[in-house]
């Protein structure tokens, strides 16, 4: 029997009468005829007729009598919310999502402002090797994306300005688009995907196993203790990889300039010196502080508000990812803006 | 308030436990004495760990009240839960020690918060509290290079860190072997009879049900009230309800009644 067929017992068999299941001579069951059975005997029950199972092979019929045995669990089902509710759900979320942001950076600060009451509490040796892992660790593959980036810089543009003649000015291409935009979007990306994405699984792992719960009961504040260290690392190392990332990209661009456009290290050395201020560089500085700070902060609160299984952690890593690209790139246009408005 | 309250150690008046429109458990009474090894014992989903967040103040009731001497608990500031919680001592699950320290550093993170004593003064406490639970030499492992049973001996070492007066299990046998599990309990009654600590569990392991507890809670999950309150062997004799007899005798009435 491979479906189940509509049956309507009522049409069958009159009221008060007799439900008779006849499966002796059936050679090989499966659960199909059990499931058979058991809907079409529930069927008669609702309708007061009785149901013989005694020819039926004992095991079905010991497995439709389990079935039926159960009682009714009383649990409502799941709520499956339509459309309109889920973009709804969603809608509020967000906002909600918004304020969470909001009173991490509030937090932040008062944990910051407790700290400098109570120094005693913060834990140098931990926040050291936090630097270690946020800076160090980070430097080669900041490296040799700074560089590849300087490199393609100066490819683009030297195929451009050499129809002009303009082949020197490659090392101001890649020397302005570095210092002011490059080097430090590159590196936040990198260290969104490095930390931000640690930051969220280690907070939100600590939580699943009530390691958070367990700071919390003896008084201590989650984010003080967890957060706040991870604030201030990146944000204090960020600059420092982006000043590393300007180097190197400096690098791949010379390099270019050196082979295809035959430009002297030191002719494009001097040509970036004359062209990049400290002003361009210190944009790029600043500007990383603050991605430093959203990136940390993104990765925080996801681990603090994860849920209490894996694949929350999996879901917390993303979203402080997704989360913290996506306001790297708002504050950067922000940053544009305001530095075309004020005229640096 | 009255003055029976004033004698409990813990009291809990009518506290109704939800998540969000889902409730848990309803209007639950129940006071817990000093000195007493208290077990909060039901079926699996009762929300026995649930009840135990809130006697700690990691979650709020949604209503109902929860006194310590007399002192309420719940309704406060941070600062002042901060300053009753000091002492608390909690033994979670899976132990919860932090990842990032060594034995000794989980133990010594709350005395470098909540003592003056000197660094060394510190360590020396470490070593004491891993001692009682038979750790001693394992100050400088950290929480990821020993078993599970020790990891809960350690998780309970730090849990006294602050010789609290209170001590919180969450199943603490679960996940342990007999003979490990035994032992932690025979480590529970020592450390009730030396410290004089009261002792709040969560547990459905009824070989230490049945060893150590003085009194016990059982929470109906149908009912969601709890429906016996007493000595485990006087319930598993006398109980009202069956299912607690049930329970506490291992015993399940067949869902199909064979021929």
């Amino acid at each position: 029997m491979d479906t189940m067929p509509e049956h309507d017992v009522a049409t069958l068999v009159p009221k008060n009468g007799e439900l008779r299941f006849e499966a002796e001579q059936a050679t090989a069951v499966d659960t199909s005829l059990a499931m058979t059975i058991t809907s079409l005997a529930d069927e008669a029950d609702d309708h007061g007729v009785h149901v013989d199972l005694s020819a039926v092979p004992d095991r079905i019929a010991k497995l439709v009598l389990l079935a039926r045995a159960v009682p009714e669990q009383e649990a409502q089902p799941p709520e499956r919310p339509n459309f309109v509710a889920r973009a709804g759900r969603q809608a509020v979320a967000l906002i909600e999502a918004g304020k969470v942001a909001l009173a991490f950076c509030g937090e932040t600060l008062i944990a910051a402002l407790r700290t400098l009451r109570h120094p005693k509490t913060f834990r140098l040796r931990e926040f050291i090797v936090l630097l270690g892992d946020t800076g160090f660790r980070a430097l080669p593959i900041v490296g040799l994306l700074a560089f590849l980036t300087g490199l393609i810089l100066a490819f683009v543009g030297a195929v451009q300005l050499r129809v002009f003649g303009a082949d020197l000015y490659v090392a101001d291409l890649v020397g302005l688009a570095m210092s002011r935009e490059m080097a430090s979007l590159m590196t936040s990306m990198i260290m969104s995907g490095r930390s931000g994405a640690a930051f969220a699984a280690h907070l939100g792992t600590m939580k699943v196993s009530e390691e958070i719960d367990a700071l919390a009961t003896f008084g201590f504040q989650p984010v003080d203790m967890l957060a706040l260290p991870r604030v201030l690392a990146l944000t204090l190392m960020m600059p420092l990889l982006t000043l590393y990332a300007n180097l190197l990209g400096y690098f791949g661009g010379a390099v270019i300039g050196n082979s295809m456009l035959d430009i002297s290290y030191t002719q494009y050395l001097f040509e970036t010196q004359t062209i990049v201020t400290t002003r361009d560089i210190s944009i790029g500085l600043v500007k990383s502080m603050v991605f430093g700070f959203i990136i940390a902060a993104c990765g925080c609160v996801q681990g603090l508000h994860c849920g209490k299984d894996a694949a929350a952690v999996g879901h917390a890593a993303t979203r402080a990812v997704v989360l913290s690209i996506t306001l790297i790139v708002v504050a950067d246009a922000i940053f544009a803006v305001l530095c075309e408005i004020l005229k640096i | 308030m009255n003055s029976a309250d004033d004698e409990a150690r813990i009291a809990v008046r009518d506290l109704t436990m939800a998540y969000g429109t889902r409730v848990i458990m309803k209007k639950m009474n129940f006071e817990v004495k000093r000195g007493e090894i208290f077990v909060i014992m039901g079926g699996s989903g009762c929300g026995k760990s649930t009840l135990m967040k809130h006697l700690i103040g990691l979650i709020e009731p949604s209503q109902g009240e929860i006194f310590y001497e007399g002192e309420r608990f719940t309704d406060i500031s941070v600062e002042e839960r901060d300053s009753m919680r000091q002492s608390f001592g909690v033994l979670y699950q899976a132990g919860a020690l932090w990842g990032s320290m060594t034995l000794a550093e989980n133990i010594a993170l709350p005395l470098e918060q909540y003592t003056s004593l000197s660094k060394a003064t510190i360590r020396e406490v470490a070593s004491f509290k891993l001692a009682l639970v038979g750790l001693n030499g394992f100050e400088d492992y950290y929480p990821a290079e020993i078993s599970g049973g020790m990891r809960k001996r350690a998780a309970l070492a730090r849990a006294m860190a602050l010789d609290p007066d209170i001590l919180f299990f969450d199943e603490p046998s679960a996940g342990l072997d007999p003979i490990s599990s035994a032992r932690l309990d025979d480590l529970i009654l020592q450390l009730r009879d030396s410290l004089g600590a009261t002792i709040v569990m969560v547990t459905h392991e009824l070989a230490s049900i049945f060893a150590i507890s003085d009194h016990c809670i059982y929470l109906d999950v149908d009912t969601r009230r709890i429906t016996a309150e007493g000595h485990p062997k006087e319930l598993a004799e006398s109980a009202d309800d069956e299912r607690v007899r049930e329970f506490l005798r291992r015993h399940a009435t067949p869902l199909v009644k064979t021929k």
